[in-house]
């Protein structure tokens, strides 16, 4: 009970310091690599090879970082700040359907229940068929262009 | 203070790496991994890396602490020691797999039924 607390506590403080801590874990990675290197050139292998085993060994950088990062702090966290982040972008590049929803959803707010729900159906209908009609005219672009 | 047992070889895994620290001292994780890869013919780890995993996890519940330092060969390492909370943990988790792999050597030892 005490160390799931504790692994909690911790895990918070991980999640808001996240970067310093990516610094440290490739710091340690990077000192694990030189110390496996060092260890295969003793044992005869050339520079270059002794690092592509010691790469190998040791497991791929990006991987490692993702699996420390779930490990040490909150991952559903990251994965609701990876979406929203994902989410802005997609609004971005789309603003006719960001403006749309905007006005749609300020309207449906101020309403009652009922006229609420027909007016969320009709953004969602609006939405789905701007986002069907968009990705047909690209689809047609590269087909005419091919 | 009980643990869940979800993951046996996650478990397994950080009751080795806390053994190590316990039996050897402050080690770095390249030290820690290569024992344990020595110990048990490469079958717990991945690869070297995942290591960091299991350390992290019992950095978290204070079982062990890590401090950087410099290495036997005048290297930059993040040396890992074992804590008082660690080594009641490891003596419970010593204790519990004793138990276990009594049941399963009782168990194996049964004749079949003619």
């Amino acid at each position: 009970m005490v160390a799931q607390l504790r692994q909690f506590i911790s895990r918070i403080g991980a999640f808001l310091r996240s970067d310093d801590l990516d610094r440290d874990f490739n710091e340690e990675l990077e000192s694990h690599l030189a110390m496996l290197v060092e260890d295969y050139m003793a044992r005869g292998l050339s520079s270059e090879q002794a690092l592509r085993r010691a790469r190998l060994v040791l497991g791929g950088r990006a991987q490692l970082l993702e699996a420390h990062r779930a490990a040490r702090g909150l991952p559903f966290l990251d994965a609701i700040f990876r979406d929203l982040r994902h989410g802005l972008r997609i609004l971005r590049e789309h603003p006719m359907v960001a403006l749309t929803a905007i006005i749609l959803f300020c309207l449906g707010h101020r309403g009652r229940q009922h006229r609420r729900a027909a007016v969320i159906l009709l953004a969602a209908g609006v939405i789905v068929r701007y986002m069907i009609a968009s990705h047909r005219a690209s689809a047609q672009r590269q087909i005419d262009s091919a | 203070m009980a643990e869940k047992k979800s993951d046996i070889l996650q478990g397994t895994l950080d009751l080795m790496a806390l053994k190590t620290l316990d039996a050897m001292g402050p080690m770095h994780g390249y030290g820690i991994a290569r024992r344990i890869e020595q110990l048990s013919d490469e079958a717990f780890l991945v690869n070297q890396g995942t290591i960091y995993l299991c350390l992290v996890r019992l950095v978290q519940r204070k079982w062990i602490a890590a401090a950087w330092g410099t290495s036997e060969n005048n290297r930059k390492a993040k040396f890992y020691s074992i804590t008082g909370p660690g080594r009641k943990q490891l003596a419970a988790e010593a204790r519990n797999w004793e138990r276990v792999s009594g049941v399963i050597g009782r168990l194996l030892q049964l004749s079949p039924r003619n």
